[in-house]
C-alpha cells in the first residue's frame, strides 16, 4: 500500500492487481493520471518517427506492408499498430569477395574464396569487391531473409561463373574490365531471380594472380621479358657504337685518298714544272749541260758517300765487310759509272 | 475510487483483452501463417509480398493442389498480410508462422569425380522459399529438418549432373569465353569452326605436340556448360523439393574446385607454360642481339668497303694523272728526261742519313784525275 502510494503516474499502472487489502481507497486522480500518463507516453514515443536524408522509411500496419516514405519527419498511428522500418538507400553495400579487411586495416587472403579455375583449367587467385545500393527497400525488408548474405553467396557464384568462362591470361592481363562487366550483368541476374530490390554497382577486381607456388614461374618470365630486352639494348648499343665509327674510317679513307690524290699530282705537276725549267736552258746547250750535269750529280753523291776507290783488279777489297755495310741500304753496293 | 470498482475494471478490460487476442492474429510481412485446429489445418495465409501481388502461378498451384485433397482436409486460403480479427477460434485453433522470405542453403563441399575421372570440389547454394506452408507444416514442421533434405537431394542432382559430364562442362559456361587477342588467335588457328564434334580432334596434320593438344583440348567446344548444368540441377531439386511444400529458386556453384593432390598437377603444368614462355622470351632476346650485332657488323664492313672502293678509284685517278703528267712532260725530251730524272733519284738514293759506302774503279770519267 505504501509502495503503490510512492508511484508516480506513470509506472504505477501495471500494479494495479496486486493489492491484497480490499477495502483501500485509492484516490481518482492517482489512478485517473496513472492511465493518462501511459497512455501519452505511448502515443508520444509511437506516433511519429524521422527518418535521415540518406535513409527511407517503411511502415507496416498490423505487420503488413503499408507505405514508403522519403526523408523526412513522419506521423502515424500508434504502437501496436503501424511500425516503421528505416532504411538507408544511398549507402554503398561492399561485399568483399577472396578476402576480409581486418579490423587494422590490413587484409587477410581468404584461399577457399579467392582461388578459382579458369575456363583453361588453370587456376588463379582473384580478390575484389561487389557493390551494390538498395532500390526498393520493402523488397529489400521482406523479400530475403539474409539480402547481404544473399548477395555474397550471389556475387561468389557469378565471380566463378565468369572466370572458369576466361582464360587464365585474359583474367590475369587484358580481360580484366570485359570480366568485371560480366561478374556485374551475371551478379544483377541472380539477385533478381530473388526479387530483392537491390542494384548491383560495377564491380571491381583487385588482386588479380597466379597461385603461390607458380608465381616463381610467372617471376621468371618477367625476368626473361626484362632480359630480352637487355640483350636488344646491348646489341643495339655495340650497333650504336661501331657504325658511327665505321662511318668515320671511312670518311678517314676517302679522305686520304684525296690527299693523296693532291700530294701525288701537285708534287708531279712540281716536279715537271722543275724538268720544263731545265729543259729549256738545256735545249740552248746540250753538251755542255749535259756535261756540267753529269759532274754536279757525282760530286753529290760523293760528298754524301764513304768511298773506296779500288785501283787495283782483285786488290784488298774483298776484305772489306760489305754485309755490314749493305744491311744500311738497298743490300748492294753502289757502283757509279 | 473502491479497490474493489478498479479491479472489477481491470478484469473486463483482461477478459476483454484475451478475448480479441485468442481470436485474432497478424500476419506479418514476412511470414505465412497455416491456422491449425488440434493440429489439423483449417486456414493458410499466403504472404503475397510487400506489394500484395502473388505470381499467378504460385496461385493456381496452390489452389489445386487445396482442391485435389478430399473435401474434409481442405483448408481455407488467404493472399494477405495483415491483422485478420476474430478469425480464429480461442484455445483450439494455433498459429503457425512459417517464413515466407527467401531463405539460405549452403552445402559444404564434396568430391564429385568427372566423366573424364576428374576429382572436383564442388560446393553449392541454394535459394528456396516455403511455396505451400500447409504441407511445409506437414512434412518438415521446421526449417531446421528443411535443410538435410537439401543436402540429399541437391548433392545427388549435383552428382547426377555433374558426374556425366568432362569437367570442362562444368567450369565453362559458353563457347565464347574471355580470350587474350594472342588467345582467339591460335584458337582459330588451331580448332577451327568447323569443330562442331566437341572433342579434341587434331587436324589433318596429325603432328601435334602433346602441348598443342592440352591447349585444344582446354579450348573443345562445350556442349552445356555451368548454367546448363546447374539448371538441370534445380529443375531436379525442384521435383524432390516439391514434395516438402518447398521452391527451389535456384542452385548455384559456389566453389568447383580441384582437391589439392590435382591441384598440384595443374601447379606444375602452369609452370611448365610459362617456363616455356620465358624460354621463348629469352630465344628471342638471343635471337635480336644475334640479328642487330650481325646486322651492325655487315653495315659496318659495307661502309668500309665503300670507302675503301672509292678511295682505291681516287688513288688510281692520282696515279694516273701522275703518270699523264710525266709521260707529257718525258715526251718532250726523253734523254734530258733521263738524266734529270736520274739526278733527281741520286739525291733520294744517297740523301739519306745513312752513310753509303761506294767501291769505285778508278777509271771512271770523274776519277780519272784522281789517277
Amino acid at each position: 500500500m505504501a509502495y503503490d502510494r510512492r508511484h508516480d503516474g506513470r509506472g504505477g499502472g501495471g500494479d494495479y492487481q496486486e493489492p491484497k487489502i480490499l477495502d483501500f481507497n485509492i484516490p481518482g486522480w492517482i489512478v485517473g493520471s496513472a492511465v493518462g500518463g501511459i497512455t501519452a507516453l505511448v502515443l508520444g514515443l509511437t506516433t511519429w518517427y524521422n527518418v535521415n536524408p540518406s535513409e527511407e522509411g517503411v511502415v507496416t500496419r498490423f505487420g503488413a506492408y503499408h507505405r514508403t516514405e522519403k526523408s523526412g519527419f513522419h506521423g502515424k498511428l500508434p504502437w501496436p499498430i503501424e511500425k516503421a522500418y528505416t532504411i538507408p538507400v544511398s549507402k554503398v553495400y561492399r561485399i568483399e569477395l577472396g578476402f576480409r579487411t581486418l579490423e587494422d586495416g590490413k587484409y587477410e587472403d581468404v584461399p577457399t574464396e579467392s582461388q578459382m579455375l579458369t575456363g583453361d583449367e588453370n587456376i588463379v587467385r582473384l580478390d575484389g569487391v561487389a557493390q551494390f545500393q538498395i532500390t526498393d527497400t520493402a523488397k529489400y525488408l521482406f523479400n530475403v531473409r539474409d539480402p547481404e548474405g544473399t548477395i555474397k553467396d550471389a556475387a561468389e557464384a557469378a565471380n566463378r561463373q565468369v572466370v572458369g568462362d576466361s582464360s587464365f591470361d585474359a583474367t590475369v592481363t587484358t580481360g580484366k574490365l570485359a570480366i568485371q562487366d560480366a561478374i556485374q550483368i551475371r551478379l544483377q541476374e541472380i539477385v533478381d531471380t530473388y526479387d530483392m530490390g537491390v542494384k548491383i554497382l560495377p564491380v571491381q577486381l583487385q588482386d588479380v594472380l597466379p597461385p603461390e607456388p607458380v608465381v616463381p614461374a610467372f617471376q621468371d618470365v618477367v625476368n626473361a621479358i626484362e632480359g630480352k630486352h637487355q640483350r636488344i639494348s646491348e646489341a643495339e648499343g655495340y650497333q650504336k657504337d661501331i657504325i658511327p665509327k665505321a662511318r668515320g674510317q671511312a670518311q678517314k679513307t676517302l679522305n686520304d685518298a684525296d690527299a693523296y690524290y693532291a700530294s701525288e699530282v701537285g708534287r708531279a705537276k712540281g716536279e715537271v714544272a722543275q724538268f720544263l725549267g731545265a729543259l729549256k736552258e738545256y735545249t740552248a746547250a746540250p753538251e755542255s749541260t749535259e756535261t756540267r750535269l753529269k759532274i754536279e750529280m757525282q760530286e753529290w753523291v760523293y760528298s754524301k758517300a764513304e768511298k773506296v776507290i779500288d785501283g787495283t783488279e782483285g786488290g784488298p777489297l774483298k776484305f772489306l765487310d760489305l754485309k755490314a755495310k749493305a744491311g744500311h741500304d738497298t743490300g748492294k753496293p753502289e757502283v757509279a759509272k | 475510487m473502491k479497490l474493489k470498482n478498479l479491479l472489477l475494471g481491470a478484469g473486463i478490460g483482461l477478459a476483454g483483452l484475451i478475448g480479441v487476442t485468442s481470436t485474432s492474429y497478424v500476419v506479418d510481412a514476412t511470414e505465412h501463417v497455416v491456422i491449425t485446429r488440434m493440429g489439423k489445418p483449417v486456414k493458410v495465409v499466403i504472404n503475397p509480398g510487400p506489394y500484395a501481388k502473388l505470381d499467378p502461378n504460385m496461385q493456381k498451384k496452390i489452389e489445386d493442389w487445396n482442391s485435389s485433397l478430399p473435401e474434409a482436409e481442405r483448408v481455407e486460403i488467404e493472399y494477405e498480410a495483415g491483422l485478420y480479427l476474430f478469425d480464429k477460434l480461442p484455445f483450439v485453433d494455433t498459429v503457425n508462422s512459417i517464413d515466407s522470405r527467401v531463405l539460405e542453403y549452403d552445402s559444404s563441399p564434396r568430391i564429385v569425380v568427372t566423366k573424364d575421372k576428374k576429382k572436383l570440389l564442388v560446393g553449392n547454394y541454394a535459394r528456396w522459399r516455403v511455396e505451400n506452408p500447409v504441407v511445409f507444416l506437414q512434412t518438415l514442421l521446421s526449417e531446421s529438418a528443411a535443410l538435410p533434405r537439401f543436402d540429399d537431394f541437391v548433392y545427388s542432382e549435383v552428382r547426377e549432373q555433374v558426374g556425366n559430364q568432362d569437367l570442362i562442362e562444368v567450369v565453362r559456361s559458353s563457347n565464347q569465353p574471355i580470350r587474350t587477342e594472342e588467345e582467339e588467335k591460335a584458337v582459330l588457328g588451331l580448332n577451327p569452326m568447323t569443330n562442331i564434334s566437341g572433342t579434341a580432334t587434331a587436324s589433318a596434320s596429325g603432328s601435334k605436340s602433346d602441348s598443342t593438344e592440352n591447349y585444344q583440348y582446354r579450348w573443345a567446344e562445350i556442349k552445356y556448360g555451368r548454367p546448363e548444368l546447374l539448371k538441370r540441377v534445380t529443375e531436379g531439386s525442384q521435383k524432390k523439393a516439391s514434395t516438402y511444400g518447398l521452391n527451389v529458386l535456384d542452385v548455384r556453384v559456389k566453389t568447383a574446385d580441384l582437391p589439392p593432390e590435382n591441384a598440384d598437377s595443374v601447379y606444375k603444368r602452369m609452370s611448365a607454360e610459362r617456363n616455356r614462355i620465358a624460354t621463348q622470351y629469352r630465344s628471342e632476346g638471343e635471337e635480336k642481339y644475334i640479328k642487330i650485332r650481325s646486322g651492325a657488323d655487315k653495315e659496318k664492313a659495307e661502309i668500309e668497303s665503300a670507302a675503301l672502293e672509292n678511295a682505291g678509284k681516287k688513288r688510281g685517278a692520282a696515279d694516273q694523272e701522275v703518270f699523264r703528267i710525266y709521260t707529257e712532260a718525258q715526251q718532250q725530251n726523253p734523254g734530258f728526261f733521263e738524266l734529270w730524272r736520274t739526278k733527281k733519284a741520286y739525291e733520294t738514293a744517297f740523301g739519306g742519313e745513312k752513310g753509303t759506302t761506294l767501291v769505285l774503279p778508278a777509271n771512271t770519267s770523274f776519277n780519272r784525275y784522281l789517277k
